[in-house]
């Protein structure tokens, strides 16, 4: 394991190897002389800083022992450190005393000095108490080349000093190492992969001089180099793709990943390198790909639980910026100082607060369903210049449709005068008052005089009103809600939310007048509709902000006890300053509601949003009305309910879209008659017998008995089982499965019309049957005659009737229609093998969701798939009917149970079950409205006729108190105060002061205003919003031009909305505005905040350059100026450690006081100095260290060896070093001939253990769903990254975790790693592949001609082993081979089935023209060699 | 071949261990899971160096330890030799537990008094409800056993414990959210990174059985709500690898990959273990690099844990009374399971055994969903009580079953006589703790008459594991690491042992 080296390594280094040479002062005598910086500091640094140190805190008797003018300073008649003179030394004296209470440490400390350190720092006194400054802080100084001996040795000025250090101790180096073992260890250090048996011929056969200079420069023009350098990279940077803490939910910053490799690749000089990632956005004209190479300071872990308080993980991410950097960029641990000053390095808390200051200023925000905040889309090549079309489009189209234009302004005044004429006199409406009402968590409602509900008490946080309304004989052709505001709210808004708003996320109206049932039926309404429709946000992730419409509130299915499942915060609301106005929302019926005496209709208005607590209504008011002219208005086009006929099952889905089901017939003969019932199959399908035409898999089943069926023209076959009945369209994912009901025998079928209550336009419904018709049919009333829009979306193909006369069709695409029945050979075949082995201990493959689809989420996008067209209603009745063709999918592609979720989302979905059918129509013509443009209209009608400005009205709202006021029959346009009175002209006096419309939540203040839409932020005054929607409405609804752009500008919205959900995110840093102020925190604790505080660098290290800003490009450019102490020499140091194993300095990451000494000073600082010369050129340095002597060193261990210098510290050895995690699972994809290489992308999920996620899986984690084609072979770097629950057999090899930056990881022998590399099915599979290869490919057999088995099995054997090694096997490796190989196929000669079985194991599919048995008893052996420790080592 | 047989020769093994850890290391054979501790092995610091002055591992009172000097973290004496901490992850209510309040009941529905709350922090969540109504215990209180310690009625089954019972009320911690309570829990500090309770304990005793892990974790019911378990609360921070909790899962792989692949047989399996046994060996001597002996010992111990892992999670030899005690089913995974599992680990030497019990975050709905939960996990505790009484295990082994915070005396939610629920709250929390020399029928600590912070006794986080250390004869100030240039501890600067709590 590598750890930071302690005091017993010091002992072992001077006991075995002496002092270094050069940091120690001559000695006195013949005694050794003693160190400072070796020696001694670190037994002050242990016992005496804590007190005596770099706190001022704790500092005691003014003492300071660190630096060199307090350890020498003059103490009355004595001197701290009397160099030379112990006796007279106060440091001496108090170490030594004799009286315990005046010795030195304390008696109470814990850690006391030994006798033998007491006498180290004597005995430094005595020889003179030679001061040394921490060698790190000082900067490097070109040190001379050392002479060496056998000069001819030296390769690199590298060695020089290697070879100086060995000589002085009296060691030679080892022998050159041979071609094979060289090539090897330089192809995976520089790129993870080792050599292919033909490149180590190729390089034995080179005789060139530079025959090694050759090949490295191959290495460092792979691709891959840049893919291994990533690796190390990644580690420090500790980037995983999630967020980490609660629920650890998935990010997307993989785009930063790939500007690593891309940037080692193109040898991005070192400082360039730092400065982008650290500070790329504020480069001048930043580009896209500056900009996503900083994400390495954003791959932190965030938080998003609830409940968090914004400033406390805020810093605990400036805090983790602050301690990577200073790890990464300079071995420092800053993290130390965060709580205090450093005990022991010269670090105060100032400088760690003015380190932090540079992190500080990052608009972030992480409570948030997407990328935590600031994210950035990086299209791809593809996507970049669709997504500037749309735009250039998008923004063309917005210009015409609101451009100033006289013309259409006249125009619309007339339809204006139009529309307002038809309107008429105002509805009646009459208030009803409740019969009873109750809150069901604890709300008190309370009557008030003027008919309306005022919400009192303590509100509860989520509640739902029960109002039970008695409204006695009448007709009911539409209620209506008004929402009040009241002085009583907060903000005397509408609801009584902490800002004044209110969410209704639930509305249910159950009608008891035909029913005594305790649960009487829901009404279905037709439409819902409110007089302001507040824009839904396009970024739906800042859900507790975002209005929705009324629309959304409707319910078809009854909400369960407190609405379980609509919390999510969707439903109506009022935002900004219309949140203190009164608003109104009218329910209309699918048909008038005749109620009599003993009718009780009950209202359930549902308050169960989890964004916002206790936004319940405060006040409203419930009316009805018989005026059936208000139905004519908002549906000029009004739907029935749908009836649906089906599955009438076929071949596959062409079939079912070309035969014509018996019902086809009746098509013509109008209106339809849905009492009547159709033979489920097609018309002579009967004559086939089934066996000959397997279907699907829900269809096969007993023949079933020809019976004819009225009006039917063939007889039936192949009956689907009664699955009674037969349509069950809301299907939950639950559903028996298929197979079973298809046991039973069952009488044939006849398949029946059935109306469909739960169907809502624009929601999908599910329907069942794959490769099957079903035919659905509704009414449709229109006012007169007219053309309407059709949205078709779900199925994969459709056949539209009206009134009896084909007039659309769209025919499945072929690749939906064919090749998806069971029993054909590929895919499906393994898919059912899959299916046949439950207990397979992995994940399923399932089809990959989109984990950012939140628009879908929210049912906000509609599907790209939809179809729209248009048709010509006429007046009166009209009736559709579709004919909806859904194909069958493989079952393979099944839901697991967590499928489930997935029911919600709309769209198109082709499962093995049937698909969903989304439909919607919209009426066109200059008579369709809305209620909010005819209250619009008349309000705008109303304040011409009498211009009188009334501020009551429209602006800030001063609502009457809730006294007062009729009830009784109510005419809207009396209504004082609400809609009836005239507008203020919009003057900015009369407006009102734009009040703070979102309260503080926890999110960050300053992001709040990007966030919110430009009307939020100015909303508009009444008048203004009125006029603007009535402009809207008539350009791009009445206005025949404006019609078609306003469809095109809405497909193409769509379009770009999809691209750019597509689009990758990554995280980036982006700078505020205004720089946030910066505290030192007492204790670390972000709540004391102490001083303020500016961005700064410690002090003990040169000063930031006054020329450069006080920014993080400031920063990074001091960091990488060159004379920084510690920048080039910790990156050596860590370049060093990649290649040996122990860096230079051990501690590679820390630096300070208390690292280790480097074993190599000069060594190191000469690299330093040298690679800043170079110009930060990695490549070169890494050249540089594989082409060198030292490094080309033979790493065979010798017992002397072993003895004198175990860790090879001394570099007389080269390094034998075990395979990384990544090298070892790579290196057997390889070896298998299973790698795919591609570079960069996603991340990929390779086959790991089932459940591994499952037990860290919070409710909203979505469950591992691996990769089945070639990204499952793809090198490991790019395997995904669950910080919760890592990729298991990497996490084994000692793969970092990701929490926090790593600069070394462990190296752990462990049977973990047995077990991985035996039975991991993804070895397993490896072995196979690996075993094929050899049994398969030419090579194997070298240059041999037709040899004879025995020898063709050497020679394959042979051919393995060096895939694996790099190298020829011994004799005696070879005939431990040759034996295995024989047990092996003793093994599977007897066993056939345990062979099919092995061979069973993974993906990849072997060439059936092998033996079985051989090739099983080939994995075997493969297996073995990619177990062996040469295989796991690069010697 | 004798898979059994250790390559090295003894005098190897001792010369590795004299070199200490490093990349050649002992610290390689650093078995993550399984470790083999020789006798000459000392701990070590992170280094690779020895533990000042920490010649040997000697579990104090540890039968059979060889007679060293202590460590300069060992006491004189333990009370403990292993610990089974079982987790309710989401957060326990004191108040329908262990913190009696009838106030609570008598002021229902009444607005938590400022004077009372003083300020205090609470989540935002229920900031953002703005009211804060208080509300009392759905469950009555009983006395329980000879010394009366007052429980709710929820404790059916353990209240027959209650003289065993060690009963904290006043725990205390210092956040309200999951991710950082649960990080203190386990590490003792907000800062990620660092070593959890198990790991320390793991690295401070080592073990009791060569052949199991020092420190098992088992998970139970985390897709039921709460904060999900998270590597970190058993990940060996700076410690050595081996220090790291071994999940152990339910179901036929208790440990990934530990089953042979389809179609490999263990004939098959052992000639390829015994050449590449052979092959590993030449490639040894080939090299020189004892790295090789270690990895050879380690495809030895692999082998044993493919049989010795599935014999031990194999609960179906269970008498079948014992089964029904725990109301454990052998095969499934499940909560019970795992109890019965803790109870043969602890058997086995085990030292720290931790049970991670998701679904306690009862935001919601305490009448009902706690009483499930209760249901759920009295009964087997329960049992594993009586069994480690009765084996005599109890007596040196520590039963802990505890939360991250307790809840707020107020009600979140909707609030009515069958329903209401309780925020997170660092101010006050209860928990138990039986055997391993902890003081039985003891009600230690008190919170106000509203329940909502400590009047009395108040035990930190840090106080509870500097007392557990204790127990297990370790000084809590002592037990350090050092890393990146600092000491760190497990109670960080802080703790106190709270000898009241031990008998």
């Amino acid at each position: 394991m590598r750890f930071p080296v302690g005091r017993a390594w010091l002992a072992v280094l001077c006991g075995l190897v002496g002092a270094s040479g050069s940091a120690a002062p001559a000695g006195v005598g013949d005694e050794a002389s003693v160190s400072y910086l070796r020696e001694v500091r670190p037994l002050l640094a242990q016992y005496c800083f804590k007190c005596h140190g770099p706190d001022e805190a704790a500092r005691a008797e003014d003492l300071r022992l660190d630096l060199r003018e307090g350890a020498f300073a003059a103490r009355g008649s004595k001197q701290v450190i009397a160099p030379g003179d112990p006796a007279r030394s106060l440091v001496w004296q108090r170490l030594s005393h004799a009286d315990v209470e005046l010795r030195m440490p304390p008696a109470e400390e814990a850690k006391q000095p030994s006798a033998a350190e007491r006498a180290t720092i004597e005995r430094w006194i005595r020889q003179g108490a030679a001061w040394e400054d921490h060698w790190a802080f000082v900067p490097p100084v070109a040190p001379p080349l050392p002479s060496v001996r056998d000069a001819a040795w030296v390769r690199d000025p590298l060695d020089a000093f290697v070879r100086a250090r060995l000589e002085q101790q009296g060691l030679a180096p080892r022998p050159e190492a041979g071609r094979e073992a060289w090539l090897r260890r330089a192809s995976l250090d520089l790129t993870g992969l080792p050599p292919t048996p033909a490149e180590l011929d190729e390089f034995l056969a080179d005789a060139r001089d530079d025959a090694h200079a050759r090949q490295v420069d191959r290495l460092l023009a792979s691709p891959r180099y840049g893919e291994r350098q990533a690796q190390e990279w990644l580690d420090l940077a500790r980037y995983a793709d999630t967020n980490g803490y609660q629920n650890d939910t998935p990010r997307q910053i993989w785009k930063w990943r790939e500007w690593v490799i891309g940037a080692f690749n193109r040898n991005l000089p070192f400082d360039q390198f730092t400065i982008e990632q650290l500070a790329g956005d504020l480069l001048p004209n930043a580009t896209l790909d500056q900009k996503v190479a900083t994400g390495f300071n954003r791959n932190h872990p965030t938080n998003s639980e609830a409940g968090e308080e914004e400033d406390e993980y805020r810093s605990a991410y400036v805090i983790d910026r602050v301690n990577t950097t200073s790890t990464a960029f300079m071995g420092l641990t800053l993290a130390c100082v965060q709580c205090h000053d450093h005990k022991y390095d010269p670090l105060s808390q100032r400088d760690y607060y003015g380190f932090y200051a540079f992190f500080n200023n990052i608009k972030e925000r992480d409570s948030d369903y997407k990328n935590p905040r600031p994210s950035i889309a990086v299209p791809n090549p593809d996507q970049a210049p669709r997504l500037a079309d749309l735009k250039a489009r998008i923004d063309g189209l917005k210009a015409r449709l609101e451009k100033e234009d006289p013309l259409s302004d006249a125009a619309q005044s007339a339809w204006e005068a139009r529309a307002l004429e038809r309107l008429g006199e105002p509805i009646a409406w009459t208030t009803v008052t409740p019969a009873g009402m109750l809150a069901r968590n604890g709300t008190q409602l309370k009557q008030l005089e003027d008919g309306s509900i005022l919400s009192t008490g303590t509100a509860a946080v989520k509640d739902t009103y029960d109002f039970l309304l008695q409204p006695g004989q009448r007709k009911i052709a539409a209620l209506r809600i008004e929402v009040l505001p009241d002085p009583s709210a907060p903000e005397q808004g509408l609801g009584r939310a902490s800002d004044g708003r209110f969410i209704l996320t639930a509305l249910e109206l159950r009608n008891s007048t035909f029913s005594d049932s305790e649960d009487p039926p829901l009404v279905y309404l037709s439409t819902a509709q409110a007089d302001l429709n507040q824009k839904v946000k396009e970024d739906p992730a800042s859900y507790d902000m975002f209005p929705g419409s009324i629309e959304s509130a409707i319910v078809v299915e009854p909400v369960g006890g407190e609405g379980k499942g609509r919390g999510f915060g969707r439903g109506w609301s009022i935002v900004d300053d219309e949140r203190k106005r009164p608003h109104e929302a009218v329910l209309v019926p699918l048909a008038v509601l005749e109620t009599n005496e003993s009718s009780v209709l009950r209202l359930a208005l549902h308050h169960t949003s989890s964004a916002k607590f206790k936004s319940l209504i405060g006040r409203l008011r419930l009316s009805v009305t018989d005026d059936p002219r208000v139905r004519e208005w908002l549906m000029p086009a009004q739907t029935k309910l749908w009836s649906a006929l089906g599955p009438f099952p076929a071949e596959d889905a062409l079939a079912a879209y070309t035969t014509a089901f018996a019902i086809e017939k009746d098509l013509g003969e109008r209106p339809l008659d849905l009492k009547q019932s159709y033979a489920k199959a097609a018309p002579g399908s009967a004559a086939k017998p089934p066996a000959e035409k397997p279907g699907p898999a829900e269809f096969v089943g007993p023949p079933a008995p020809p019976e004819l069926v009225a009006k039917a023209e063939a007889a039936p076959a192949d009956d689907k089982p009664a699955d009674k009945p037969a349509a069950k369209p809301v299907e939950k994912a639950a559903e028996k499965p298929a197979g079973k009901d298809a046991e039973q025998p069952a009488p044939p079928e006849k398949l029946t019309w059935n109306e469909e209550r739960l169907w809502r336009d624009g929601a999908p419904a599910r329907l069942k049957g794959a490769n099957a018709a079903w035919y659905v049919t509704r009414k449709v009333h229109s006012t007169r005659a007219r053309t309407a829009e059709l949205a078709v979306d779900g199925p994969a193909g459709f056949k539209l009737w009206l009134n009896g006369e084909p007039v659309h069709a769209v025919a499945p695409e072929p690749a939906l229609a064919a090749a998806k029945k069971p029993g054909e050979p590929g895919k499906k075949d393994e898919a059912k093998k899959d299916e046949a082995k439950p207990d397979d201990d992995e994940e399923p493959a399932e089809p990959e969701k989109d984990e950012f689809d939140f628009a879908a989420m929210f049912g906000e996008s509609r599907s790209k798939t939809e179809k729209r067209f248009r048709i010509g209603l006429r007046q009166g009745e009209n009736e559709l009917v579709l004919k909806l063709v859904f194909a069958g999918e493989p079952r393979d592609e099944a839901r697991g149970p967590g499928g489930g979720a997935e029911e919600k989302k709309p769209g198109p979905r082709q499962g093995g079950d049937g698909g969903s059918f989304t439909f919607r129509l919209t009426a066109e013509g200059d008579d369709v409205l809305t209620h909010e443009v005819a209250t619009a209209l008349r309000r705008e009608a109303l304040e011409r006729a009498n211009p009188t400005p009334s501020l009551a009205a429209d602006t800030a709202a001063a609502p009457a108190p809730a006294t007062g006021g009729q009830t009784g029959p109510h005419v809207a346009s009396a209504r004082p105060a609400a809609t009836g009175a005239p507008a203020a002209p919009a003057t900015p006096g009369a407006q009102a002061a734009p009040a703070p419309t979102e309260p503080k939540v926890s999110l960050v203040g300053e992001l709040s205003a990007p966030l919110k839409s430009a009307e939020e932020v100015n909303p508009l005054t009444p008048a203004e919003r009125r006029r603007k929607v009535l402009r809207e409405h008539y350009r791009t609804v009445i206005d025949p031009v404006g019609r078609v752009l306003a469809a095109e500008l809405r497909a193409l919205e769509e379009e770009q909305r999809e691209l750019e959900r597509r689009v990758p995110q990554t995280m980036v840093m982006e700078e505020l505005e205004q720089p946030r102020q910066a505290y030192v925190f007492g204790r670390g604790l972000y709540k004391n905040r102490g001083a303020d505080i500016g961005p700064g660098t410690p002090a003990v290290l040169p000063p930031l350059d006054a020329a450069l800003p006080k920014n993080r490009l400031g920063l990074a450019r001091w960091l990488v100026s060159g004379r920084h102490p510690l920048t080039a020499r910790v990156l050596v140091n860590r370049i060093w450690q990649q290649y040996f194993g122990l860096g230079l300095v051990r501690t590679a990451e820390d630096f300070g006081v208390r690292s280790e000494p480097p074993t190599h000073p000069e060594l190191l600082d000469h690299l330093a100095l040298t690679l800043v010369e170079s110009g930060w050129d990695l490549k070169a340095l890494h050249k540089r260290i594989v082409l060198s002597a030292t490094y080309r060193q033979d790493a065979t261990l010798t017992p002397a060896a072993l003895e004198r210098d175990p860790e090879n510290r001394l570099l007389a050895r080269g390094p034998r070093l075990r395979l990384s995690a990544e090298m070892v699972r790579d290196q057997a994809l390889a070896v298998a001939g299973l790698l795919v290489e591609k570079q960069g992308g996603e991340s990929v999920k390779p086959r790991q253990p089932k459940n591994a996620w499952k037990t860290v899986e919070g409710n909203t984690a979505s469950s591992y769903q691996r990769h089945k084609d070639e990204r499952q072979y793809r090198r490991s770097l790019y395997v995904y990254w669950k910080r919760g629950a890592p990729y298991p057999s990497l996490l084994n090899f000692d793969a970092a975790k990701r929490d926090a930056c790593t600069v070394s990881r462990a190296t752990t022998t462990t049977p973990l790693q047995a077990l991985t590399l035996l039975n991991d099915p993804v070895f397993v599979e490896c072995a196979k592949m690996f075993a094929q290869r050899l049994l398969k490919e030419r090579q194997a057999l070298g240059r041999a001609r037709d040899p004879q088995p025995a020898e063709q099995d050497a020679l394959r054997l042979r051919y393995g082993f060096r895939l694996c090694t790099s190298r020829a096997p011994t004799e005696q490796e070879a005939q431990l081979l040759l034996e295995l190989l024989a047990e092996q196929r003793q093994h599977y000669q007897a066993d056939l089935e345990a062979a099919r079985k092995l061979l069973e194991v993974g993906d990849a599919r072997l060439d059936p023209e092998l033996d079985v048995r051989e090739a099983a008893a080939w994995t075997g052996v493969a297996s073995a060699l990619l177990n062996l420790d040469a295989t796991l080592h690069r010697g | 071949m004798d898979t059994r047989r250790p390559f090295l020769s003894a005098d190897e093994l001792a010369r590795r261990a004299f070199l200490g850890t490093s990349v050649l290391s002992l610290g390689s054979i650093a078995l993550a899971c399984m470790t083999r501790r020789g006798a000459a092995q000392t701990p070590t610091g992170l280094n690779g160096e020895p533990l000042r002055d920490a010649p040997a591992p000697a579990a104090p009172g540890a039968p059979g330890a060889p007679a060293a000097p202590r460590a300069a973290y060992q006491l004189p004496r333990a009370t403990a030799q292993r610990v089974i901490l079982i987790f309710a992850a989401g957060g326990l209510s004191q108040l329908e537990l262990f913190d009696e309040k009838p106030l609570l009941n008598q002021r229902r529905g009444e607005e938590l008094p400022d004077s009372i709350r003083r300020g205090q922090r609470i989540s935002g969540v229920t900031e953002k409800q703005g009211a804060l109504p208080v509300v009392g215990s759905a469950f009555p209180f009983k006395s329980f056993g000879k010394s009366g310690l007052r429980l709710s009625e929820l404790f059916r089954e353990m209240g027959a414990f209650a003289d065993d019972l060690c009963v904290v009320r006043s725990m205390q911690t210092d956040h309200v959210l999951h991710e950082a309570a649960m990080s203190i829990l386990f590490s003792g500090s907000l800062q990620l990174g660092r070593p959890s309770w198990g790991s320390w304990i793991s690295y401070a005793l080592g073990s009791e059985n060569q052949d199991l892990p020092e420190f098992v974790v088992m998970l139970s019911g985390h897709r039921d709500g709460g904060s999900p378990p998270h590597p970190r609360m058993w990940h060996n921070g700076y410690l050595p690898g081996r220090h790291q909790g071994c999940t152990f899962r339910g179901g036929s792989e208790p440990v990934y990959f530990v089953q042979n692949p389809k179609g490999v047989t263990d004939p098959a399996r052992k000639s390829v273990l015994a050449k590449l046994g052979a092959l590993n060996r030449l490639e040894g001597e080939r090299a020189g690099d004892p790295e090789v002996a270690t990895r050879i010992e380690s495809y030895e111990l692999a082998a044993r844990m493919q049989t010795s892992v599935p014999e031990l999670t194999d609960l179906s030899k269970e008498p079948a009374d014992v089964l029904e005690q725990y109301g454990a089913t052998p095969g499934k995974e499940s909560f019970a399971n795992n109890c019965l599992l803790a109870r043969r680990l602890a058997e086995r030497g085990v030292r720290f055994i931790q049970l991670m019990d998701g679904g306690w975050d009862h935001h919601y709905n305490i009448p009902v969903a706690l009483k499930e939960k209760m249901q759920l996990a009295d009964k087997p505790i329960a049992a594993l009580l009586r069994d480690l009484k009765e084996r005599h295990l109890l007596e040196d082994t520590l039963v802990i079953f505890c939360g991250e915070f307790g809840r707020t005396s107020y009600c979140e939610g909707p609030m009515s006589f069958a329903s209401y629920g309780r925020d997170h709250q660092q101010l006050s929390g209860g928990l138990l703790l039986a055997g391993g020399g902890f003081r039985g029928g003891l009600a230690y600590g008190e919170t106000d008459e509203w329940g909502w912070d400590v009047v009395k006794d108040p035990v930190h986080v840090h106080d509870l594991q500097a007392t557990v250390l204790h127990a297990l004869g370790l000084d809590h100030r002592q037990l350090v690491t050092r890393y990146q240039g600092r000491d760190f501890r497990l109670t960080d600067v802080a703790g106190n042992v709270l000898t009241p709590l031990l008998a």
